[in-house]
């Protein structure tokens, strides 16, 4: 009731939202950037951080920054690219070889550029935090080739490109919602699932998964995004301290990610599972196998963006 | 006229049998499908777009048969003209609320539409979506009116004949 | 002070009789237009985004298969396998019953559905030879309440979205408590009767006649293995083991029994459809309100507020058990999952319950109060089937609400009730 009355007043709240879970680094990246937001402002922007999507799910919290209902928040770029086309290209299978190479890209003016289309959409976005490479679990045999991919029923996010990259690769795409997987693994009504290694510890997928296979498939950016009416709502200054901060924390939130990733994998092995590295050459195969994706998409698209990017990395 | 009476009595429960048929026959299909080892990419989609119109479209219906659920064991305390002049402001709370429904509904549904934002499977249009809201909550105001003109008739007549008690039984719930 | 305003109204809204989706949402943007913390896009964006969820779309389809079920002339078969096992018993036609409502609450969702399709049946048969109206009248309405129990469970698909708990693992789990509240009310109504010497039909127990009957009723009697069977089987997940209780249900009523004739086929969609949108109706409207309270931090403070009471565990629960039962005499059981469940849940895991059992153990509460005035559904549908009005009907209740309440307390104390059957 405080801050309601506050609200009025010349405080300005700033209600930060994602749908992973408190503990996670997305999470307290969140809570690092309040503790610097509400330092270096003086209090002037009184920051609110809402997890575990209790403000709802990815799409809400967009739609919610566009009504400016949610001022702050991250979220992949996979849910971004519903609204803002362009992101699409970050779902290309493998297209990212390791971290550098991704931060290379985003950090730079490629980037940007794919930034400053969100306006449009009446949201800023400031710079990429990361929610970490996407990995295949399964219950049916360790995955070292493409061969051992075969008519696996995998689940995935209801998304063409997604779709269409496991069916190029052999596995029969399943489209199921989140909050029925752990039961759909369990029962085996799939078979695995692909998603960041935090989400497998999160989730307590490795209950019911045996296997772990690094494919590393996407790398998952998640954009900090800002309810446009908000942004324009700040002075100057405090424009300035939110950008950096933002900036502060980005790098805090990478290192911590990485560590993050580290313990999980070390947790899911202390679980039982299994964790197999894919080989440099067995990836080539699977990325070469992927390429019907990547024409699919030039075709949607058209190649632009796509040849920057993969000059940028070479 | 002809057309209208039709409507009046039939536009909720059509709409609404065709869009339980779309759910049960594309949910059929995904399990079908999987089984078979090919899943499809728009069935839940399908499925849960048809569910949101349909509850907006139901809520239409169920005031035109008076069976939303609510707490009325006040009312059943009530002499009849209070009961009625009770009900008639319930109405006009539920027609001023379907008005903020239809005009902030329509807004997002049309923000929606300029933003150009799509959904996941189909690539529909989400201002499609957005629009069962005030689509229904429409449909909920006339069909609002509609009652608060029968019980201002009937509480015209009370005056004259006394004695005759409404039918007051209309909480249901599951 | 905005948490006044949102409770006062909503109250406020509910005491003159406002339908429960309309007291929500208008408190909510009462709420809002008083504090201005957020715009009022809130509320019409809320009201998609909260049932644009798949494992919700359970609801509707398994209200559709209890409709489909309970007309098809499914209910009539059930009950005739229960009076050939207990036909001749002291009591036996009222404890046929009960067994009748276990086997109709393993197809539907829903308490007063259940009500609806056996009390049509048996409350008239209940009378005919002999027993007592109001007797007849609370058995039904009491067994009624397994239905939310037993699964499928509509109020368990709830618990498991708003709770972020397998749906799956809370149908499972309803199973034993289900079946002791049964013989609960099963052993009440024995000896109930044979107070007032209802005697059984004088039909000796026969394994031809007992055999026959459940021939009979195999369509039926085979329907929860296959939602049950199914989703442990991996073959559907609980939302799409709805639509197969839908479409087995049509086969068994259009084609096999023959009871729902082609063209009545509509009016029954449609009719399901709408009480689907009047609980609707509540969860997309309660959502907004329950994120609003998050936003004002209520339940934080609810939270700290029930922990201080007490240090002591038992004392909290019980504390607990007392809201939950005064709850579901007012508030309808969706809205009372989604605004509670988010409060309770933190409290209770702290407590050390398993989120599975807590949420057996909140519906079994919850469902006591289907049976409570001033608000309980199957007090109404059960008056409204035997024209007994609510005040005698709820006096004639108070016996089966302190069974249910004893019953309750076995579930509560003894967790493996629930978690046996999940093995964990
Ligand atoms: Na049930
Ligand atoms: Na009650």
């Amino acid at each position: 009731a405080n801050t309601s009355a506050n609200s009025t007043d010349d405080v300005k709240i700033m209600r930060l939202a994602n749908v992973v879970s408190d503990d996670r680094s997305l999470s307290k990246a969140f809570y690092k950037f309040k503790e610097i937001v509400e330092e270096e402002t003086k209090g002037s922007i009184q920051v609110e951080v809402f997890t575990n999507a209790i403000l709802g799910g990815d799409r809400q919290i967009f739609e919610g920054l566009q009504l400016n209902t949610i001022q702050g928040a991250t979220m992949s770029t996979g849910p971004i690219s519903q609204f803002e086309k362009h992101f699409t290209i970050f779902d290309l299978p493998f297209l990212f070889p390791d971290e550098d190479s991704a931060y290379k890209v985003l950090d730079g003016p490629i980037g940007q550029e794919l930034l400053d289309k969100l306006p449009e959409q009446n949201i800023i976005g400031l710079n990429y935090w990361e929610n970490g490479y996407r990995q295949l679990t399964n219950n049916v045999r360790p995955i070292e080739t493409l061969e051992d991919l075969q008519s696996l029923n995998i689940r995935t996010l209801e998304n063409a490109m997604h779709l269409k990259t496991w069916n190029t690769l052999g596995a029969n795409p399943t489209p199921m919602n989140y909050g029925e997987l752990y039961v759909g693994l369990e029962q085996g009504t799939v078979d695995g699932q692909e998603n960041p290694v935090g989400n497998v510890v999160n989730s307590n997928f490795y209950e019911v998964q045996d296997y772990l296979t690094k494919t590393n498939h996407i790398y998952n950016a998640s954009p900090f995004i800002i309810s446009k009416p908000f942004w324009d709502s700040l002075t100057g200054e405090e424009q300035e301290i939110v950008a950096s901060a933002a900036d502060e924390v980005m790098e805090y939130q990478r290192e911590v990610n990485r560590q993050e990733s580290e313990e999980g994998y070390n947790l899911l092995e202390k679980k039982g599972m299994e964790i197999i590295e894919l080989s440099e050459e067995e990836r080539e195969k699977f990325r070469e196998a992927v390429e019907p994706v990547y024409d699919n998409y030039r075709q949607n698209f058209g190649g632009d963006l796509l040849d920057q990017i993969l000059s940028e990395i070479d | 006229m002809k057309v209208i009476k039709w409507l009046d009595n039939n536009v909720e429960q059509t709409l609404l049998v065709i869009f339980s048929s779309i759910m049960v026959i594309s949910i059929s299909l995904q399990v079908f499908m999987r089984l078979f080892g090919s899943s499809l990419g728009w069935s839940e989609e399908l499925a849960r777009y048809c569910f949101i119109w349909l509850i907006y479209i139901g809520i239409s219906y169920a005031v035109k048969k008076q069976r939303h659920i609510k707490v009325d064991v006040i009312v059943l305390f009530l002499k009849d003209r209070v009961q009625v002049i009770l009900n008639m402001i319930v109405n006009i709370i539920f027609l001023a609320l379907a008005i903020f429904i239809i005009v902030y509904g329509a807004k997002i549904a049309i923000l929606l539409f300029g933003w150009g934002q799509t959904s996941p499977g189909m690539s529909v249009p989400m201002g499609f979506v957005y629009l069962s809201a005030p689509v229904g909550l429409g449909l909920t105001a006339i069909r609002l009116l509609q009652q608060l003109f029968k019980q201002y008739k009937y509480f015209k007549n009370m005056d004259k004949e006394d004695g005759y008690s409404i039918n007051n039984k209309n909480s249901m719930s599951i | 002070m905005a948490s006044i305003v949102l409770f006062g109204t909503f109250g406020l809204l509910l005491l003159i009789s406002v339908p429960i989706g309309v007291a929500l949402i208008l408190s909510s943007l009462l709420t809002l237009i008083y504090s201005g913390i957020l715009p009022l896009e809130f509320i019409s964006q809320s009201l998609i985004t909260s049932v644009d969820s798949f494992p919700i779309m359970a609801v509707p389809f398994f209200i559709l298969a209890g409709e489909i079920m309970g007309k098809g002339g499914i209910s009539r078969r059930l009950f005739n396998t229960a009076e050939s096992m207990l036909g001749n018993k002291t009591g036996g036609i009222a404890m046929a019953t009960i067994v009748t409502c276990m086997f109709f609450a393993s197809i539907s969702g829903s308490g007063p559905a259940t009500v609806a399709a056996i009390g049509g049946i048996m409350i008239p048969e209940m009378v005919r030879i002999g027993y007592d109206k109001r007797f007849a009248t609370s058995v039904v309405a009491s067994a009624g309440a397994l239905g939310v129990i037993i699964p499928p469970s509509i109020p368990m698909i709830m618990y498991g979205v708003t709770g972020g708990v397998s749906v799956g693992d809370l149908f499972i789990a309803g199973v034993i408590p289900g079946i002791l509240i049964g013989i609960g009310l099963m052993i009440y109504s024995y000896f109930y009767s044979k107070k007032q010497g209802y005697t059984g039909n004088g039909i000796p127990f026969s394994f031809k006649r007992f055999f026959k009957s459940i021939w009979d009723a195999k369509w039926s009697l085979v329907m929860p293995f296959i939602i049950i069977g199914g989703i442990y089987g991996g073959i559907f997940t609980p939302t799409e083991a709805g639509v197969v209780a839908v479409v087995f249900g049509l086969i068994v009523s259009l084609m096999i029994y023959k009871e729902i004739k082609l063209k009545e086929l509509p009016k029954i969609i449609a009719d399901s459809a709408m009480t689907t949108a009047t609980i609707l109706f509540i969860i997309g409207t309660a959502t907004a309100f329950g994120q609003l309270m998050t936003i004002e931090h209520i339940p934080t403070r609810v939270t700290e507020a029930i922990l201080s009471v007490s240090d002591n565990t038992l004392i909290l629960t019980l504390l607990i058990m007392i809201i939950l039962l005064i709850v579901g005499c007012f508030m309808d059981t969706t809205a009372a999952i989604i605004i509670l469940v988010p409060l309770l849940l933190p409290i209770v895991t702290e407590l050390g319950f398993d989120p599975v059992h807590f949420g057996v153990v909140m519906i079994a509460n919850l469902a006591i109060g289907f049976i409570t005035p001033p608000l309980g559904v199957n007090l109404f549908v059960a008056s409204g089937i035997s024209g007994i009005s609510i005040l005698p009907l709820s006096k004639a209740l108070i016996p089966f609400f302190f069974v249910m309440l004893i019953t309750l307390g076995l579930i509560l104390f003894i967790p493996q009730l629930s978690l046996l059957l999940l093995g964990s």
